[in-house]
């Protein structure tokens, strides 16, 4: 099962194994900061997009410097 | 961090239930829902990152073990059977991504359940967290 998933969705894009890692993350880390479902939700939703965010950043500044060396 | 007021709950037994799956010291504690919550995401975290590792990078030995131990018994549970799977078909296949995804998935899950240990902890005596917003209710 698991493997079927990762072949149907990770086989086009490896960032697939990302997303669950990140959202499992977020989820148990606002959930022992936050009680209502409301701020938990909103909690990991700032928790993704943060983190997906700087990777992002950070990407582009390392193949910035890449091209530039 | 929860406003709500434990009364008679031993820390000792919060942190040892944790300790022996993942969200049982919140249930302990009364937080049901969010027990349900640690116990789905730290063990469906630990066994997708097991499967994705051909159910044979759970090894008593590795230093990466040490890691994986925090997500509790289940561990040595995912060793005993990776054991069993390595003398049938013989040692894990290093095929790419999704292995050493697997292993970082074990490992995370195991580093989420000992933060699910310290907020059992802070909620058995009642510590409020410095990031929390004010305003959370109970």
């Amino acid at each position: 099962m698991i493997d079927l998933l990762a072949k149907i969705f990770a086989a086009s894009n490896p960032l697939w194994y990302y997303y669950p890692l990140a959202i499992v993350v977020g989820i148990v880390y606002k959930t022992t900061q936050y009680d209502t479902p409301r701020d938990i939700a909103w909690g990991v939703l700032h928790f993704f997009v943060s983190v997906t965010g700087f990777m992002i950043l950070l990407a582009i500044a390392l193949y910035g410097l890449s091209e530039w060396l | 961090m929860s406003q709500k007021v434990v009364h008679r709950k031993s820390w000792v037994a919060a942190v040892v239930l944790a300790m022996a799956l993942p969200g049982l010291g919140h249930w302990y504690l009364n937080r049901r829902v969010k027990a349900a919550v640690f116990f789905v995401c730290v063990v469906g975290l630990f066994v997708a990152g097991w499967g994705l590792g051909q159910w044979r990078i759970v090894n008593n030995g590795d230093l990466l073990f040490y890691a994986q131990v925090l997500a509790g018994p289940l561990a040595y549970a995912a060793d005993h059977i990776s054991d069993g799977m390595v003398a049938r078909s013989g040692p894990p296949n290093h095929v790419g991504v999704a292995f050493e995804m697997g292993v970082l998935y074990t490992l995370v899950a195991g580093l989420l359940n000992l933060l699910v240990i310290l907020d059992s902890y802070m909620v058995a005596n009642n510590i409020e967290r410095p990031t929390t917003r004010k305003g959370d209710q109970a």
